[in-house]
């Protein structure tokens, strides 16, 4: 028993030492909840190069001329987005051959079909056949991007205004999103 | 999330070789120093451990920053995040490996010189690669790093909870050679690992391309394999099942140690030992995540199938999604077996003895090996981890100061620590012995501060010769 107690003093000293010299000190755990993941996303978005055949079978008599297509964006409402997006940035390039007068319009959908974001720019015609480039960057303010985290689909007409002349050339566009996210509530 | 944040970052600050376990080493009346050299030279005839306390230890920590680094007071915490992320590099690394002794015990037989040591220990080490691509694309996203590869292989996480049986022999050859071996049988309770992964993400500007930019995985072979975890996640298994599988587990695994002690001469010996040389065979109770092929992608072309005025939807998100699964398939339900080798540690010292001669001048019990109150010396270590070898080199003093009382000091520097000041106190009265040990201890009085940190103890009963 005598050499028990003695044990039991000698590593209860031991551990004393250890413990009360041990701590963790200048530090503040709290701080993790001021931690912010901001990534910032470049993204492909959709392109598409049109051209004299695509207009082959259009009456060339109607003043306005509208090609349209539409493709769903499923991630755009999507509840990780929605609630950490903070910025967005669109930007388009149009290289345009077609001499008569051009707009890109670039509408984001709900699943009602509702239209909750328009973006459209002009397209620089081409006078003589020459490519003429078009760039168009469009930051969305924060209502936009409430109004595009309610679209799941996004539909793109370039509206084509006739001039009497043929309808010949070629355009291509490229766009890409630039996703700025903040995840604060890890 | 918070939680693992600070449970990640509390290990990125104390940072370990783990399982060197420098001040036990050569320490030659502690049964421990078998299980680090089973042909280390001893001083006793007989151990009987106090089950469950005989042995335990934790070392446990990452290399590159401190908690200190990140969670100090004052400023800016995302600044300093961003700072670590990009200072790390993907040989850094986040260690922890605990060692519970559960059975120990040892004689000297009455035939021969041998001493047989057998037992059953518990271990759990994780070793998980900072995988620093990974973190700049969560971190910091593509934008900023175009044409950049993010690589795959950055993702590297070896993770297991065993048991140890062991039985061990410690053998003399001659007055200046004595070897050990020891056979283990492994118990693989929970196993995780998903190493050698493959391939890369990258987001290339594509000035020539349909679009600006183009997505591509590239030759993606990431892989993540368990045992053991299944039933524990899926059927909620229980505690007794780990107990269970520590007793006898279906993912059985065999190895061995060796070692030897070479007395040079009356006052210098050398010694080394290599540990955990085995595998594991893991065959029950899988589970085994894939994610393996190419992609590229810039985008969705649209194709204006009804120029004019045209409604229709083409379904490009459904082929889009459709084409990503099919190029990169993920798998989650596979059950293949697979192997694990254990880290194998390596260890070689030179040792010189001065001073008093413990065993008396005509040492008649320990087959005239001179054995010294004072000991100096070099220890060299190394452990194989995925990446490569990690190493230590330790300088130590080792006094026995009486019957009662052996200390020694070490000093460990390693590719994490230049400062790391280890104690081991050693105590015996009668027959029962409490051991304490610990290193960085320059950094205990703040070990938010410290880049390393280990505890072991342990409570045994040890025989002396007569």
């Amino acid at each position: 028993m005598k050499y028990f107690l003695r044990y039991v003093s000698v590593v209860t000293l031991i551990t004393s030492v250890l413990l009360y010299t041990s701590c963790v000190d200048d530090v503040d755990f709290d701080q993790t909840q001021d931690i912010v993941l901001s990534p910032t996303v470049d993204a492909s978005l959709i392109f598409f190069t049109i051209d004299t055949s695509d207009f082959e079978s259009v009456d060339t008599q109607d003043a306005i001329i509208t090609v349209r297509d539409t493709t769903r964006l499923e991630f755009l409402n999507d509840d990780f987005i929605r609630e950490n997006l903070i910025e967005v940035t669109l930007d388009f390039q149009v290289d345009n051959t077609f001499g008569q007068s051009l707009v890109n319009r670039a509408a984001f959908i709900n699943n009602a079909g509702e239209e909750q974001l328009v973006v459209f720019f002009d397209i620089i015609s081409s006078p003589d056949g020459s490519v003429q480039r078009t760039e168009f960057t469009q930051v969305l303010s924060e209502e936009d991007i409430q109004a595009i985290s309610n679209a799941n689909q996004l539909a793109n007409e370039v509206i084509l205004t006739t001039n009497g002349a043929s309808i010949n050339g070629e355009l291509s566009l490229q766009s890409k999103a630039i996703y700025k996210l903040e995840f604060s509530d890890l | 999330m918070r939680a693992v944040i600070i449970i990640y970052m509390s290990f990125v600050v104390t940072q370990v070789c783990a399982q060197n376990k420098q001040l036990l080493y050569n320490v030659d009346d502690l049964p421990q120093t078998l299980l680090s050299n089973p042909g280390a030279s001893i001083a006793f005839e007989k151990h009987i451990g106090i089950p469950f306390l005989s042995g335990f230890s934790v070392s446990a920590g990452s290399s590159g920053v401190s908690t200190y680094d990140i969670f100090q007071e004052g400023g800016d915490i995302n600044t300093r995040i961003r700072d670590a992320i990009f200072r790390l590099d993907n040989k850094d690394s986040f260690v922890v490996n605990q060692q519970l002794e559960l059975v120990s015990f040892g004689w000297k037989s009455k035939f021969t010189e041998n001493y047989y040591s057998a037992g059953l220990y518990q271990e759990t080490d994780v070793i998980a690669y900072f995988p620093k691509d990974i973190a700049i694309l969560a971190y910091e996203g593509n934008a900023n790093f175009i044409d950049v590869p993010f690589q795959f292989s950055d993702i590297s996480v070896a993770a297991e909870v065993i048991s140890v049986y062991h039985f061990g022999v410690n053998k003399e050859i001659s007055k200046k050679l004595r070897v050990g071996g020891r056979a283990k049988l492994y118990m693989s309770i929970v196993n995780i690992n998903s190493t050698d992964n493959e391939g890369v993400f990258i987001t290339r500007s594509t000035p020539n391309g349909p679009n600006f930019l183009q997505h591509q995985v590239q030759g993606a072979n990431v892989t993540a394999n368990t045992s053991g975890l299944r039933s524990f996640v899926d059927d909620n298994a229980g505690a007794g099942k780990a107990v269970g599988r520590a007793i006898l587990s279906n993912n059985l695994g065999v190895g061995f140690d060796i070692g030897a002690t070479y007395t040079i001469d009356d006052h210098w010996t050398a010694t080394g030992s290599i540990i955990d040389v085995g595998a594991i065979f893991h065959t029950k109770d899988l589970k085994n995540y894939r994610l393996s092929g190419s992609y590229e992608t810039d985008g969705i072309e649209l194709q204006f199938p009804d120029v004019l005025n045209g409604e229709d939807l083409t379904d490009y998100w459904q082929n889009l999604q459709d084409e990503f699964e099919e190029n990169l398939p993920y798998e989650d339900s596979l059950q293949a077996s697979y192997t694990t080798w254990r880290p194998t540690k390596f260890n070689a010292s030179i040792n010189r003895g001065f001073g008093t001669n413990l065993n008396g001048d005509c040492d008649c019990t320990n087959s005239g090996v001179d054995r010294y109150a004072t000991n100096v010396g070099a220890q060299l270590y190394a452990i194989k981890r995925p990446r490569g070898f990690q190493g230590a080199a330790t300088l130590y003093v080792d006094r026995t100061w009486n019957r009662f009382l052996r200390t020694k000091m070490t000093y460990t520097y390693d590719a994490f620590s230049n400062r790391n000041i280890g104690l081991l106190l050693s105590t015996k009265i009668n027959k029962f012995n409490v051991y304490l040990a610990a290193d960085n201890i320059l950094d205990y009085t703040n070990l938010a501060k410290a880049q390393s940190a280990s505890v072991q103890f342990g409570f045994q009963l040890i025989f002396d010769p007569e």
